[in-house]
């Protein structure tokens, strides 16, 4: 029986007739193969048995899997208990919370009334367990604590409530410690517009507490003039400008510029009260909190930060960036996630299509002109990173085939010369010139959206020169692998010392999201490092800064309608700790 | 309820519904019924906890931490009922919860790297439930799943054990077919290497053993 309809791969995209033939055997269990693709493989299998042994071992691997099924573990008997219970206290809190239709015309009944055709066995043990759920949620904050009734009053939390147990160990408290003050900045879409604010944070958990860790003390913020949310905000490295690019309802994208405001005046607090029931008073107050959050139950959960904002009460609140905004470019789709300012902020570089649907190209901006200039007219390039003041280019080297090796080059902006660097595809290089992360295989036509893709091979450290890429690093395979598949799309920032880089792999079903990964470089071993604790395939939406010392990123929203928070990696020489904000609405990162 | 049929619940890798917010509201007209939700999740816990709590299992090997993950997946099902557009959908909605709530807790815990295999998780000393677990999952092939990369473990054990079809298994690792299909086969590779890395670390430890080497430098008498 086939589990998967048949996948087409022209054989020109296989390693070696090795790679597709054991690619063939374990697809092979999965469902039928074509019948060229059949008798291919049994004819290399005959004469070939290292694959055979393979796909002998496949098989024999699959049947040692299936055998394992009559192994029919039993949940504990109370497990419905529990859950009704919690079920039934959750539906109490929202209904009490919010006098929501579902309460209207019905009494206030109790728990068990409530829970009819639950199984009267686990009616019996509703009463109980009901006071130790709401003690426990609430401690772990994952929802919005409410009164709840003479139940939740006074009763002390034990481990069996789901979320505090799948959220860590029990038991498992996060001891925060300090660090030296990282800023990070991000803004928010809020019913108000959208706002700014910069957060300090002084103070990580290490990472197998972050899940209790206090979160980041929420912030004033300042309400940036933008009509839209934008899906990308890269700051300039120079000024208190960023380049914000936003989709439009019905003319592609616009990327604008805007100005900051300057964090002094958000970074202070409001001088008007704040409508917020959350304490913005000092930071070290709020920081110093448990880290298991056991202070939480006072007060509603923190809202996020535009709620903070008072537009119209205080000037320090006014939209600051209306004079400032300017459009460079709008009409067009701004491709992939590479978009960055040089080194000296002095240039920016992104990729896009045209109006009328042609490229993708390259196009830059020269930081005090009035709008961008397409720098390359081929249709098929994408920007890689700075190299200097040059744009690193990378396009197909065969633009007429389907498959192709890319090939980039280093273009000038101001004169439009070209330098070719080698075969590495959108190289990301660290700011001393000597190493670039990219793509280091082949790339397939992809025709909807119009482009090219990664295809055969891995997203790696390279080594880099002068002339280009400098070839494979020293030292294991595996100590250069950031990716052993084709990513739906990437992004890769060096710190500002060259020894940190945080690599987003995007899912190829959704570009919007993917995994976030920091590393080490070590140089001298020209190898990258994972340190413990640090992020390692987080789950994180597009978009993320690394600078000063963290790696700050939004987490995509929660499978139970929990909005995303901006996670925030901190480290000093030797460890890496973490700490979260409350959860917001859809965060973006100042890259 | 009504449901449509017409609608289909997809989801992103994480658990994020692929379509916006504003397109997802519940078909009558946002009002979240939640007797209706809690029946529905009463039925769907009779018909389905087993399977759930034995995948769960399998993933993170601790019955307690099992059965916690098993109660925040109905929890989650009931919060979440409004986005389960389709009811023949559900077994498939409640594994790619269960997932999700599998992998958010590795990923805390990094289980897999930092905790020794045959430990106790918790740090406690093992229940005999756990024990009992143990020698009948332990074995070459307990250990090599655990060795190869979390989502290609659920993929091979979504597959293979829990019999999830093609759009089923796609669906419930919130990814797309193709996706799911490539990494089920890099899954099979995965474990094939990790197996004979087992059995080859299992053949060098009985020569050991054979050679009567001093307990204290057993690596030593190997070579």
């Amino acid at each position: 029986m086939s589990r998967f309809p048949r996948l087409r791969r022209s054989p020109d995209q296989w390693r070696d007739a090795h790679d597709r033939a054991r690619v063939r055997a374990a697809e092979r269990l999965d469902g039928p193969l074509g019948l060229v693709e059949s008798q291919w493989l049994d004819e290399h299998l005959a004469g070939c048995p290292d694959c055979s042994a393979v796909a002998a071992a496949y098989a024999a691997d699959r049947e040692a899997l299936r055998a394992l099924r009559s192994e029919r573990p039993e949940p504990p008997r109370d497990l419905w208990a529990r859950t009704a219970a919690s079920i039934e206290q959750l539906s109490l809190r929202s209904e009490g919370a919010s006098q929501g239709p579902a309460s209207i015309d019905r009494p206030a009944a109790s728990p068990v009334g409530r829970l009819r055709g639950l199984p009267l066995s686990a009616m019996t043990t509703v009463a109980v367990v009901v006071v130790v759920f709401g003690a426990t949620l609430l401690m772990n904050g994952s929802l919005a604590p409410a009164p709840v009734g003479p139940q939740a009053a006074g009763s002390p939390g034990i481990a069996l409530a789901s979320s505090a147990a799948a959220s860590g160990a029990p038991g498992a408290e996060a001891t925060p410690y300090a660090v030296k003050t990282r800023p990070v900045a991000w803004v928010d879409a809020g019913p108000g517009g959208v706002s700014y604010s910069t957060h300090s944070v002084e103070q990580v958990c290490p990472e197998e507490g972050s899940a209790n860790c206090a979160p980041l003390p929420d912030e004033p913020s300042t309400k940036l003039a933008l009509d839209t949310a934008p899906k990308t905000l890269i700051g300039s490295p120079s000024s208190k400008q960023a380049v914000a690019i936003s989709k439009t309802a019905t003319a592609g994208d616009q990327v604008v510029i805007v100005q900051l405001p300057d964090s002094s005046s958000t970074a202070s607090p409001s001088p008007t009260p704040s409508r917020s029931a959350t304490p913005t008073a000092s930071t070290s107050d709020a920081a110093s909190a448990p880290p298991n959050g056991s202070e939480a139950p006072a007060s509603p959960t923190p809202t996020v930060v535009v709620e903070t904002a008072a537009p119209s009460e205080s000037p320090l609140q006014t939209p600051q960036a209306t004079s400032t905004e300017l459009a460079i470019a709008s009409g067009i789709q701004v491709v992939g996630e590479s978009a960055a300012f040089s080194a000296d902020g002095s240039w920016f570089a992104f990729t896009a299509r045209s109006k009328d649907g042609t490229g993708p190209d390259v196009y830059v901006w020269r930081v005090g002109d009035t709008s961008a200039n397409r720098l390359t007219t081929d249709g098929t390039s994408y920007f890689g990173s700075w190299s200097g003041d040059r744009a690193v280019v990378s396009r197909p080297a065969d633009p007429t085939a389907r498959v192709s090796d890319p090939v980039s080059v280093l273009i000038d902006p101001a004169t439009g010369e070209q330098q070719l660097v080698g075969a590495l595809w959108r190289p990301v290089l660290d700011p001393t010139g000597r190493f670039a992360i990219g793509w280091n295989g082949s790339l397939t036509r992809t025709n909807d959206p119009l482009g090219w893709a990664p295809s055969n091979g891995r997203l790696t450290l390279r080594t880099w020169t002068s002339s280009g890429d400098g070839g494979d690093p020293k030292g294991s395979d595996e100590h250069h692998l950031v990716a052993d598949h084709a990513p739906g799309d990437f992004d890769a920032r060096w710190d500002e010392t060259g020894e940190w880089v945080a690599v987003w792999v995007g899912n190829d079903a959704d570009a919007s999201i993917g995994e976030l990964t920091l590393y080490h470089l070590d140089a001298k071993n020209e190898r990258l490092e994972h340190v413990k604790g640090a992020p390692e395939r987080e789950p994180a939406l597009s978009g993320f800064s690394n600078a000063g010392g963290a790696l700050a990123w939004a987490t995509p929203r929660g499978n139970n309608g929990e909005g995303s928070r901006v996670q925030v990696a901190a480290w000093s020489t030797d460890k890496v700790g973490i700490v979260a904000s409350n959860p917001g609405e859809d965060p973006v990162l100042i890259r | 309820m009504v449901l449509d049929p017409n609608t289909i619940d997809l989801r992103d890798p994480f658990g994020r519904p692929t379509a916006p917010r504003a397109e997802r509201a519940h078909p009558m007209s946002g009002v979240w019924d939640r007797d209706e939700a809690a029946i529905f999740v009463e039925s769907v816990f009779g018909k389905h906890q087993g399977e759930i709590y034995a995948y769960l299992l399998r993933m993170m090997r601790d019955p307690e931490v099992a059965a916690d993950m098993t109660q925040d997946t109905f929890i989650k099902a009931y919060k979440n009922y409004a986005s389960l557009e389709k009811p023949e959908n559900a077994r498939a909605w409640l594994y790619q919860i269960a997932h999700r709530v599998a992998l958010d807790e590795i990923r805390r815990r990094k289980i897999v790297r930092f905790l020794p295999w045959t430990g106790e998780a918790r740090g406690s000393a093992p229940s005999a439930e756990h024990l009992v677990m143990d020698a009948r999952l332990s074995g070459d092939l307990q250990r090599a799943l655990e060795r190869i990369p979390e989502r290609q473990r659920a993929a091979l054990l979504l597959a293979e054990l829990h019999d999830l079809t093609g759009l089923e298994l796609a669906s419930a690792l919130g990814v797309s077919h193709v996706a799911a299909r490539a990494l089920l086969t890099r899954a099979r590779e995965s474990l094939r290497q990790a197996l004979a890395a087992e059995r080859e670390a299992e053949a060098a430890a009985e020569r050991t053993r054979d050679a009567g080497a001093d307990p204290g430098h057993p690596a030593e008498a190997d070579r």
